[in-house]
């Protein structure tokens, strides 16, 4: 096996050919366009541009949506800075102290440091993803049925755990998701199920019109209700070269939290919103005086940022090596590759070494452009702040029905994004999180044929999974996760770590 | 005072809803065995553990203290449903500009800030962009007039 350098290597020839940079550059500046505005996130954009995808190579559908979901990091603190508005959810925490070192007047160095941070987490996750990546799909060449099945339900359950509010809602709303993915024909016995006659859904409820409808059309009738907020003032930005002593008190940070971000990105579940959370709790317990933050810390910038960018890139790990995705954005990857026929799992790093390795070349790409289009263009992009609510959710909703429509070219799809952007709303009121079901439905179909298969060898002896030691140790982290949350102090710490991240 | 957190009643006694009508569908289905499943094995579980989850989520949510539901808008809602739906029945017979336009100027209306002359240009410019981006830039087949089908 040629070493991981020389792949890695060719990689970046592959990234760099023309086409793909452009696409590099597309996503990385719709990724900091949505960033920068609030009311749209990454999972909506990402849900309307995957019918354009088919219409593209498979590298270059990969390379540009994996670009708008680090892109939209980067875009996201701008906003918390200048305006202390989350642009995403992710950059919740950055708000805290980086707006409060713009009213200091040193927002260009939180923008500055907020960049570099992330620049240097996405160049590290870049590494990371190349070195760990071959181990965890030789491990995963091995897994047969009952492993595949026991990992899924360790990753479903781990997504349940770190979701926000009630675990039940949480599971609940998994089982539900699992079972909108048993809509369609049984492939073992080509039989339909749920289908009510409609041929439409022979193949099975399509993704991206659930997608559209819970992250798309749901969102927009909720930001609707909600009275615009903006008329707030836009911090002035200053010069972008933070203070010798700024940057010294950033390094430590950054490294904290690239790291802290590469491990709860790899873990299921875990992502971009979680990790920056983490990393600001830290950098307040490792701070000599913690009073400082919320004062305008730059560590309070530097290690959030630098975690929720690490964790974006170290999350497609699961996916590229596994076929498993942690959270719904990698979800809405794994969509794109089967769009083009390209079953994820340690397969993809063997049989498809040019995408792989492409794909994991492109982040270095995408991070360098980014850093670029962020630093010195900052003031552009603060002028898309001006651009009201009103004039931007027609065309989200637009482009929803557009999207849904050119699936396959039927208005049924529509009419499906329509419903799931109702039943969206619903869930948004009953306070139930969308994510799990998400990846109960994409995982669904997968479950039940693992499930199915493990039985089938063992003649219908559920002791398989606990026989098999992989599988024996994945049940047992999951049980070990769902108890450590049942027991009522551990559980009010989680809701207060989230907490904490809404009320600011 | 009342007691019930009306949220958890109402989503627990979703989901037991669900469970419920999904698990009778499934036992229509033939089940099998655990060795060999049928169609409906699976699915009767999964309905079955979520009828079991919404029934728990309704009856604590019906002892915990109490939290009225959010109120929330009729207006917002309605106009995009409306809107988006009308794009839907119109898009086959009426092309892309006429259901753009439509879909724009209903949907605007959900928001108090929208002007008539705003909402009819956007809807314009929306559809020459998805003509120009979608139909000649990456030839997805989209009916752009009346007579396009």
């Amino acid at each position: 096996m040629p070493d991981v350098l020389t792949l890695f290597f060719d990689g970046l020839l592959i990234a760099g050919t023309p086409t793909n940079l452009m696409f590099c550059l597309v996503g990385a500046l719709l990724g900091t366009l949505i960033g920068v505005l609030p009311g749209i996130g990454p999972l909506a954009t990402m849900a309307l541009l995957l019918p354009v995808t088919y219409y593209l190579p498979p590298l270059a559908a990969l390379i540009m949506l994996s670009g708008i979901y680090y892109g939209a990091l980067y875009g996201g603190s701008t906003t918390a800075i200048l305006v202390n508005l989350p642009g995403e959810t992710s950059s919740v925490v950055t708000m805290i102290d980086g707006h409060a070192m713009a009213r200091r007047g040193r927002a260009g160095s939180a923008l500055a440091i907020a960049a570099i941070g992330s620049f240097f987490a996405g160049c590290v996750g870049t590494i990371l993803i190349a070195l760990f990546s071959p181990a965890l799909s030789k491990v995963a060449l091995r897994f047969s049925a009952p492993e595949y099945f026991s990992m899924m339900v360790l990753g479903l359950i781990a997504s349940v755990v770190l979701a926000q509010g009630r675990l039940l809602k949480a599971l609940a709303m998994l089982l539900l998701g699992v079972a909108l993915g048993f809509v369609g024909t049984d492939v073992n016995t080509t039989e339909q199920r749920f289908t009510f006659g409609l041929p439409e859904l022979f193949d099975g409820i399509e993704f991206v019109a659930v997608a559209m409808g819970l992250f798309g059309i749901a969102d927009v009738i909720a930001n609707l209700e909600k009275p615009e907020r903006r008329n707030q003032t836009t911090a002035v930005i200053g010069s972008l070269m933070p203070s010798l002593a700024e940057f010294r008190a950033s390094i430590g940070a950054i490294v904290r939290g690239t790291g802290l971000g590469a491990v709860l990105g790899l873990l299921p579940g875990g992502g971009a919103m979680l990790a920056s959370l983490a990393s600001y709790a830290v950098e307040k317990q490792v701070a000599r005086d913690p009073s400082r933050f919320g004062q305008g810390a730059i560590e309070g910038v530097a290690g959030p940022e630098a975690a929720n960018n690490a964790a974006a890139q170290l999350s497609f790990v699961p996916l590229l090596t596994l076929g498993i995705p942690g959270n719904p954005v990698v979800a809405m990857m794994l969509a794109a590759m089967v769009i083009h026929g390209i079953q994820p799992g340690p397969q993809v790093m063997t049989q498809r070494p040019e995408l792989f390795w492409g794909f994991v070349a492109s982040m270095w790409f995408g991070n360098l452009m980014l850093l670029i289009i962020n630093l010195p263009l900052v003031g552009i992009w603060v002028q898309l702040l001006r651009i009201p609510y009103r004039l931007l959710f027609p065309a989200i909703l637009f482009f929803c029905c557009v999207g849904a429509f050119s699936l396959n070219n039927s208005v049924f799809e529509v009419g499906l994004a329509i419903a799931f952007g109702v039943l969206g709303f619903v869930f948004i009121k009953l306070k139930l999180e969308a994510a799990p079901l998400l990846l109960g439905f994409v995982l669904g179909p997968a479950l039940e044929e693992n499930l199915r298969r493990a039985l089938l060898i063992s003649g219908g002896d559920w002791t398989v999974f606990l026989t098999r030691p992989l599988s024996a140790v994945f049940l047992l982290i999951t049980i070990v996760m769902f108890a450590a949350m049942a027991i009522p102090a551990l559980a009010k710490r989680r809701t207060e770590t989230f907490s904490q991240g809404e009320a600011s | 005072m009342a007691r019930g957190n009306i949220d958890d009643i109402l989503g627990g006694l979703f989901f037991a809803l669900v469970g419920i009508v999904g698990a009778i569908l499934s036992s229509r289905y033939q089940i099998g065995t655990a060795a060999e499943m049928g169609p409906g094995y699976m699915p009767l579980g999964v309905f079955g553990i979520l009828a079991c989850i919404g029934t728990v989520i309704a009856v604590q949510g019906a002892t915990a203290s109490r939290e009225p539901l959010e109120v929330f808008q009729i207006r917002p809602a309605l106009l995009v449903i409306l809107g988006t739906t009308a794009f839907a029945l119109l898009l086959r017979t009426g092309g892309l500009f006429a259901a753009s336009l439509v879909l724009v100027m209903i949907v605007s209306f959900a928001d108090e800030d929208a002007r008539f002359r705003e909402s009819a240009i956007a809807g314009t410019m929306l559809a020459i962009f998805a003509t120009l981006v979608f139909s000649v830039g990456l030839g997805v087949p989209l009916p752009i007039w009346p007579w396009s089908e």
